[in-house]
């Protein structure tokens, strides 16, 4: 079987969860001797190919290809050179010769990208990895004013954006579900992200939920921590007087919640403030002139006796880092998906505190994770509070148990993945 | 016999051919002359061409400065070469066709003098404009004026009568133009002529196309004035009525640049051209309209003859020859004789909706061309990209026309009509959605089943979609609406109700049918010379040609069926302001109120509609099963 992994990105030139999660598929894919070839092609600006054409390749790696496709409207993403894309699609399936693609994002390619690959006889998987082709809001479901979104409809998406009419939306609504009828087999890491699509008129039974791949740098490190927690190596000291360690990994933008983990902090008394710490790993590069970027800053300002600034981190890292925690906090505003934090705070055998909606309420392990109301940073300070007065902490023993499936799932998840790329059952 | 035409001039909305014959003794005369530019034609047969008998004209000193500018026509008399042949001059005075207005004096006009058997004298000829003191200086003006008084446009018909003189505006005493706002086909002029109240004058466009008369200018006191006039001496007159206000039609930026004033001398002996005047005028819609409504009172309150004269011309496009240039994307037109459904979708103000026209590329087959219209330059750019970068997508010949200017939307359809090669028409909306093309398809086919079967022709209308899949459209019915005067609207029965709820005839006669997505033949749509552009701005001209074309015996038939989307009115907000779009719906009206009069009075009953259903025949029946699987199939 020859295969393309399409992105919408390479996660060496911008971390993404999306991007993460495509280049980690074709690594394995790489492994599998059943998979004659396999390409990974991302989407990158221009400047980042290096040369005058549209075509590069990633640190000349020959089945790791940059391409730099012409723009696209941002409303219907539909390509705004329809004529150029279909000649790249052409020349890469005519190179490459897959059976199979598996596309990950059309944002940056165009929507046709699923008619050009299907005309061309190649079968097309496609893994959703947010509510792009549903909610014009970047994909967020979260309307403009900010307040969570749960369902689309033209009219209201009218709403959120007053200069567009419902008859757009509609227009916009039947363009992507026209395209999208291309795709053979849907893929959607969580329940949750599935349901959403069916709602808006994806036929259920054309998505098969699977999780994510992790990254096998990510995936080493933690066999590794496993192996020495199996040897006793790390000592795991009770000791409830011991400064407890929140934390927050990931990027640091007003969909993620970092906000409302720093507000929580803040409304903690003095005497527990003492007993716990907060440690961000992630910069704050993009938001640094809006007013969230500066509310951020503020809460730091404020927090700077319990907050440490980690910076950005290596993700082959993450399995340590996140060792060295005692909880990891994943505060998001908006539904998320099936945030790849939650997965490596598995592999590194760690505990979750979460926000109660969407992909996040649905990956938790009930016996070990907590949940709190989404956006009350009033409910997680209340959390904290219980966290630190009571030593509450879930049993490592559960804890390794879980990460030790999670080592193990990749093989199902890619196995899953197999049988759909060889599934020719779907006809148009 | 040797015939030509040396010139063609209009004055005032007068059409003027000077014809001239080298007859020999008792050899008739040419059949008749045509006149024709973008078809649009001017006919007249000989017999009713009239002569211009021997007055010499006093040739005019070279290079003397004279009003009518360069492409002056020439006007001399007979001339006598020899005994047997003799030159006359004729004129063909067509003195009351309103198309005239429409002739672009940008575009040569096609001229033939059909002799007995073939043709006298073919060519072209520009349009040009009439030389005023040669006017003085001939019969020329006496013949005109006969013509006009026979066609009853009395008020020209004694002003050409008159003895003619052109003279420098500094010759007609004080007078101010306050304000002159272009806007539509017109220039809105407010000023003061010293003593207007006791002095004949019109306005005349400085081309000499259009002429306001005194009747049509409103009259205003100005107590300002006549103090400055007191006091300068200068009063003839008791009133202190020299404040004028009028609407001037003109047919381009160009003829409203400058004006004449006209006055007739007491006796009415003299007409005496002052002028040219600058007028200076600036463009501005809101301000017209203000002007207009500031004088002559708020549209819903004027009868329609006030209306016609000092709105229309304010709220209507231009008129003049309509041209678009044109492109081709996509396969030809088939060549082995196959027939095709032509559809029309002209584009105003939202390029956003040529999503809908990739769509149609993908739901059409082969039995189906799209001519598409530009009628507005500003999205032009945004519309050919779109075409051109995806030229490969493009699978249904498609023609892409580019209109010159903005001609309004009954106009570009017809223009649309004039570049498609189907046997039947679908006039669409951009802003249709098209989900099944099906319907179209059976539409086609009924159309076409009456031509064949020599039953009497069909128009036929859908039922359209909102898209949260309430009815936008299931027939149009004219109930009276005290919103406009009691006037009859075009109504929507049932807009906005859920589609779902509707339970009546798939298929059922209406009074007529929306455009936003009609089909029609071919050859109806000609005979009914298309829509009419009385109506401006894309309001009433499909109700309008849906009783037209019942009054020449067609029927009107609703198609029910799911999967047509009408994204209604995301073009419309663009035209203007919401009360200018007002204005123009009113107008519209009050117009196709007067037309149908009769039939309107006939459809509305006692106030409650008459639905009319026809029994629907066991073929039909089928189709009806079909059209609601299809509906069943799209609420799945």
């Amino acid at each position: 079987m020859r295969m393309i992994v399409l992105a919408h990105g390479h996660p060496e030139l911008g971390a993404g969860g999306a991007e993460r999660a495509a280049y980690s598929l074709f690594q394995r894919m790489k492994q599998d001797p059943a998979i004659e070839q396999v390409v990974f092609v991302a989407r990158a600006e221009h400047s980042a190919i290096g040369h005058s054409a549209y075509f590069g390749s990633f640190r000349g790696r020959r089945d790791e290809i940059l391409i730099s496709p012409p723009p696209v409207d941002g409303f219907t993403f539909q390509s705004l050179s329809y004529d150029v894309l279909k000649q790249l699609v052409t020349e890469l399936i005519d190179t490459i010769k897959p059976d199979v693609v598996h596309i990950h994002h059309f944002v940056f390619w165009g929507i046709e990208i699923f008619e050009l690959f299907r005309k061309a006889g190649v079968r097309v998987v496609f893994t959703f990895h947010e509510y792009a082709a549903i909610c014009t809001n970047f994909g967020q479901m979260i309307k403009v004013d900010g307040r969570l979104c749960y369902a689309a409809s033209p009219a209201e998406c009218g709403l959120c954006f007053p200069t567009v009419s419902a008859g757009k939306f509609f227009v916009r609504n039947t363009i992507l579900k026209s395209f999208l009828d291309n795709v053979d087999r849907f893929v959607s890491p969580s329940e949750f992200l599935k349901r959403r699509y069916v709602e808006w008129g994806i036929p259920g039974e054309r998505i098969d939920v699977i999780e994510n791949l992790l990254d096998e740098q990510v995936m080493r490190r933690g066999h590794d921590r496993m192996a020495s927690v199996s040897q006793g190596l790390l000592d795991d000291i009770d000791d409830s007087e011991k400064t407890l360690v929140f934390g927050y990994f990931g990027q640091i933008n007003p969909f993620k919640g970092i906000d409302i983990l720093l507000q929580a902090a803040s409304m903690l008394p003095e005497e527990l403030l003492s007993r716990i710490e907060i440690r961000i790993h992630g910069e704050n590069k993009h938001f640094t002139e809006t007013e969230f970027g500066k509310r951020v800053d503020e809460l730091l300002v404020e927090m700077k006796g319990v907050v440490r600034q980690m910076g950005s981190y290596r993700n082959e890292d993450v399995s340590d880092l996140m060792s060295a925690c005692d909880w990891i906090v994943v505060p998001s505003i908006w539904w998320e998906n099936s945030p790849v934090v939650i997965q490596e705070a598995r592999m590194a055998g760690r505990p979750l505190i979460c926000s109660n909606i969407g992909g996040m309420a649905e990956k938790i392990d009930k016996e070990v994770d907590l949940l709190f109301p989404a956006r009350s940073p009033g409910a997680l300070a209340e959390l904290i509070r219980k966290l630190v007065s009571r030593s509450i902490r879930p049993a490592q023993s559960r804890l390794d148990a879980l990460a030790l499936a999670r080592a193990k799932a990749d093989e199902e998840h890619f196995s899953h993945h197999r049988t759909i790329y060889e599934d020719r059952s779907h006809k148009m | 016999m040797i015939a030509r035409v040396d010139g063609i001039f209009e004055f005032c909305a007068v059409l003027v051919a000077l014809i001239r014959v080298e007859q020999q003794r008792n050899t008739p005369l040419p059949e008749r002359i045509d006149i024709s530019q973008d078809g649009l034609l001017f006919s007249m047969p000989s017999a009713d061409w009239m002569e211009v008998v021997a007055t010499p004209a006093p040739a005019p000193a070279k290079g003397a400065k004279t009003a009518g500018k360069k492409q002056a026509t020439k006007l001399r008399a007979r001339d006598v070469e020899s005994p047997q042949k003799t030159l006359r001059t004729y004129l063909a005075v067509f003195a009351n066709s309103p198309a005239t207005a429409q002739l672009s004096r940008k575009q040569p006009l096609q001229v033939l003098l059909q002799g007995r058997g073939d043709a006298a004298f073919q060519g072209t000829l520009p349009l040009t404009q009439i030389d005023l003191p040669q006017l003085a200086a001939s019969n020329v003006a006496g013949l005109i004026s006969a013509a006009c008084r026979k066609a009853g446009r009395e008020e020209l018909a004694t002003l050409l009568g008159a003895s003619i003189q052109v003279k420098p505006a500094s010759a007609f005493g004080p007078f101010y133009l306050d304000r002159t706002v272009m806007s539509g086909s017109a220039v809105v002029l407010e000023g003061w002529i010293a003593n207007l109240s006791e002095r004949a004058i019109h306005l005349v466009s400085g081309d000499l196309r259009s002429c306001v008369f005194r009747s049509s200018i409103a009259i205003k006191p100005r107590r300002d004035v006549h103090e400055h006039l007191r006091k300068a001496d200068a009063l003839t007159a008791a009133s202190n009525e020299h404040g004028f206000f009028a609407v001037a039609p003109v047919a381009d930026e160009e003829s409203a640049r400058e004006i004449y004033f006209l006055e007739i001398s007491g006796n009415g002996a003299t007409a005496t051209f002052y002028g040219p005047v600058q007028t200076n005028f600036e463009r501005n819609e809101t301000e017209a309209l203000n002007m207009v409504r500031n004088n002559a009172g708020d549209i819903q309150a004027l009868p329609k003859e006030d209306i016609d004269r000092f709105y229309r011309p304010v709220l209507s496009v231009p008129k003049a020859a309509a041209q678009a240039r044109k492109f081709h994307f996509g396969p030809a037109l088939p060549s082995d004789g196959r027939r095709l459904a032509s559809i029309i979708i002209p584009f105003y103000g939202d390029a956003f909706f040529l999503n809908c026209v990739h769509h149609l590329q993908r739901v059409l087959d082969d039995s189906f061309e799209l001519v598409i219209v530009v009628d507005d330059p500003r999205i032009w750019p945004e519309i050919y990209t779109g075409l051109t970068s995806r030229s490969t997508s493009i699978t249904i010949p498609t023609t892409l026309l580019q209109n010159v200017e903005n001609y309004g939307y009954g106009r570009a359809n017809n223009l649309g009509f004039m570049a498609a090669s189907g046997d039947v028409l679908f006039l669409m909306n951009s802003d249709i959605m098209v989900m099944d093309a099906a319907p179209l398809k059976r539409a086609a086919e009924t159309i076409r089943e009456r031509a064949s079967n020599g039953e009497p022709e069909v128009v036929v209308g859908f039922s359209l979609l909102y898209e949260d899949d309430t009815i936008q459209h299931m027939g149009m019915s004219f109930p009276k609406s005290s919103l406009v005067g009691n006037l009859h609207l075009a109504d929507h029965p049932m807009k906005g109700l859920p589609f779902s709820l509707y339970d009546g005839d798939l298929v059922r006669q209406v009074p007529a049918v929306t455009a936003a997505l009609l089909g029609i033949s071919s050859p109806l749509f000609g005979k009914l010379g298309g829509f009419d552009t009385v109506y401006e701005r894309g309001d009433f001209e499909d109700a309008d040609l849906c009783l037209r074309a019942a009054a020449m015996g067609a029927d009107i038939e609703l198609h029910v069926s799911a999967g047509l989307y009408h994204l209604e009115r995301q073009s419309i907000p663009n035209m203007g302001s919401q009360d200018l779009r007002g204005m123009v719906t009113y107008m519209n009206c009050v117009e196709f109120n007067e037309r149908w009069a009769n039939r309107l009075a006939e459809t509305a009953g006692s106030g409650r509609q008459r639905r009319v259903h026809r029994i629907v025949p066991a073929q039909q029946k089928a189709r009806r099963g079909a059209a609601l699987g299809s509906k069943v199939k799209a609420k799945g």
